[in-house]
């Protein structure tokens, strides 16, 4: 089967530095593809170039198989996308934003009433863009991405900003389209709704694209321990000195540790034996978040809006 | 494709209330100086406000008023893309950079049909108050070119507002580079010139903004008019402006708008959005 997106060494420089660094990967049909990566990575970079508003200075890619201009411009319109925060006429209304979008996508009026219904914004349609909240602006957003039925949908970083509530609505949306066959390509920061939303993901930092696999996949192979003591420092120190430990890092007061191997019993014994007794000894299962702290070393240098 | 960015670029300038406070204004002052006109020319008999005779009149005086509203009106409907990043999700939506720009520029021929139908019309109907029946519908080839050559300064003052509205990207700038431009800083540097040397007085005769003004000069149609000046000049001793020849003009014009526009273009594609 064609992948959806087929990215091959792509790369963007600005000067000399390198927002976006040789980076490859695919798409399958059907995937929730979760693209990874703190602030400054080149997350929107990539999808400005996949969506013809940058453009690259190295490799290529390919939208539906398409790789020439003519190709891709043809294969947007199959494209549903948001990039960044929503961006849409203030003055205007949400209905008649949705209708300038419908038009370039060949949608009809029906569809603007539908899209606006599914997200829930089907009462205030007739309000100003300007007027909408946060989450109101993001599900106008998401409702545009729907117009013309795109057999893609690119989301950056869709929850931002919302509080749990407005999350959860944006999560429900993007299952309904998953559920409607669509694939999706959704960037994001927020781990933990990748990790609860998204079949697929790739990790990029500074540039470059450090993994790329199923959710399954990435979080499998090790366990990951946690651990509390009066003395983080030393046990932060004895920790590391553990044979079976794959990676350490710091998390508030507590040590998250990923090992090959965990039995509880001998990790408590081993600390009792160096001097240091824990308050809180847990064993649980690896998540995205532990995998990627420790492809990208962020829990050695503090998690800044990566969480 | 086209049209329907045409058709987007026409739903969004009739729902941004900038655009018709700008219009509303721009209606009223010719409202106001034509009512003048028509009062005057009913007080005074020296003065007359009538069709023909004041085609020159409604044509082409303070002609600027109609590049500053249209302007202005151009540099807002462009370059606030750029600050809510519209332009942006215009492309990712299906528009190619291409499309946006041909929908960008046909807002020029839109806004000089809508200001220039709208000072014509108000006008005419003063000046038809004035009017013998039967003379009302004298419209001479001088009168045609003298409208030719305000549609033509027209677009050059809209060309450059859209080349500058995509190279600043930025409204409030935009403006004040455009109106800075518009206003002064062509005079300055073509002043500039000539006193440094006699040399560039020719140069400096084809300057956009020179040409653009040289051809919604109504006397630059009608020799009757252009004597009555040379000799309005000569008695105050003053030396008479050499106009172009016609053809000389529109086509240097012509080139210009057509830099400005290939230039406002390629700056775009170029760029990132």
């Amino acid at each position: 089967m064609t992948p959806v997106i087929e990215v091959a060494g792509l790369t963007k420089r600005f000067r000399k530095t390198a927002a976006v660094d040789d980076i490859s990967f695919a798409v399958e049909p059907g995937q929730i593809f979760g693209f990874l990566g703190p602030n400054g990575s080149g997350k929107t970079t990539t999808i400005g170039m996949l969506l013809g508003i940058i453009t690259p200075t190295g490799g290529a890619f390919r939208l539906f198989g398409g790789g020439s201009s003519t190709e891709l411009h043809a294969a947007r319109r199959r494209v549903g996308a948001t990039l960044e925060q929503p961006n849409f006429y203030p003055y205007l209304r949400g209905v008649d934003n949705l209708r300038l979008v419908a038009r370039v996508k060949g949608a009809d009026e029906r569809a603007v009433h539908d899209a606006l219904d599914v997200v829930g914004l089907g009462k205030r349609k007739r309000d100003q863009f300007k007027a909408y909240s946060l989450g109101m602006k993001q599900r106008l957003a998401l409702a545009a991405t729907m117009m013309g039925d795109p057999e893609l949908v690119i989301l950056d970083e869709p929850a931002n900003g919302l509080d749990p509530e407005g999350m959860r609505e944006i999560r429900d949306i993007i299952h309904t389209l998953a559920d409607r066959g669509k694939t999706i390509f959704l960037s994001s920061h927020l781990l933990w709704e990748v990790e609860r939303t998204c079949t697929h993901v790739a990790i990029i930092q500074r540039g470059r694209l450090l993994r790329q696999a199923s959710v399954g996949e990435i979080t499998t192979g090790g366990e990951v321990v946690e651990l509390e003591a009066a003395d983080v420092g030393a046990l932060d120190r004895a920790v590391r000195e553990f044979p079976e430990v794959q990676s350490v890092r710091v998390d508030g007061d507590r040590i998250v540790a990923t090992m090959q191997r965990a039995d509880l019993a001998e990790v408590n014994r081993y600390l009792v034996e160096r001097g240091v007794y824990v308050r809180h000894l847990a064993l649980r299962q690896r998540s995205l978040e532990d995998v990627f702290m420790e492809v990208t070393g962020a829990g050695d240098h503090g998690m800044g809006e990566v969480a | 494709m086209i049209w329907i960015a045409y058709r987007n670029e026409l739903t969004k300038m009739a729902h941004r209330l900038a655009f018709w406070v700008s219009y509303i204004f721009f209606a009223f002052i010719a409202l106001v100086g034509y009512l003048e006109d028509y009062l005057e020319a009913r007080a005074s008999p020296d003065r007359i406000f009538r069709l023909p005779d004041s085609w020159d009149q409604i044509l082409t005086n303070d002609v600027e008023i109609n590049f500053i509203f249209a302007g202005v009106v151009l540099v807002l409907l462009v370059a606030n893309e750029f600050q809510w990043r519209t332009a942006r999700q215009n492309v990712i939506d299906g528009l190619s950079k291409e499309q946006w720009f041909v929908g960008k520029l046909l807002l020029i021929p839109t806004l000089i049909g809508i200001f220039m139908a709208t000072r014509t019309l108000v006008g005419v109907a003063f000046a038809l108050a004035g009017t013998d029946a039967g003379d009302a519908a004298l419209v001479t080839s001088v009168h045609a070119m003298a409208m030719g050559g305000v549609i033509l300064a027209m677009s050059g003052a809209l060309a450059l507002a859209l080349f500058v509205s995509l190279a600043v990207r930025n409204t409030g700038p935009a403006m004040a580079v455009w109106f800075f431009y518009f206003v002064a800083l062509e005079n300055l540097v073509a002043g500039g010139l000539v006193q440094l040397s006699d040399a560039f007085r020719p140069v400096v005769r084809f300057f956009p903004m020179a040409l653009f003004n040289g051809a919604a000069r109504y006397m630059q149609y009608d020799p009757e008019a252009y004597a009555a000046y040379v000799n309005r000049m000569a008695q105050n001793g003053r030396e008479p402006l050499t106009l172009f020849d016609t053809s000389v003009l529109w086509g240097a014009a012509s080139g210009w708008v057509a830099v400005l526009v290939l230039g406002a273009f390629l700056w775009f594609r170029r760029r990132d959005l």
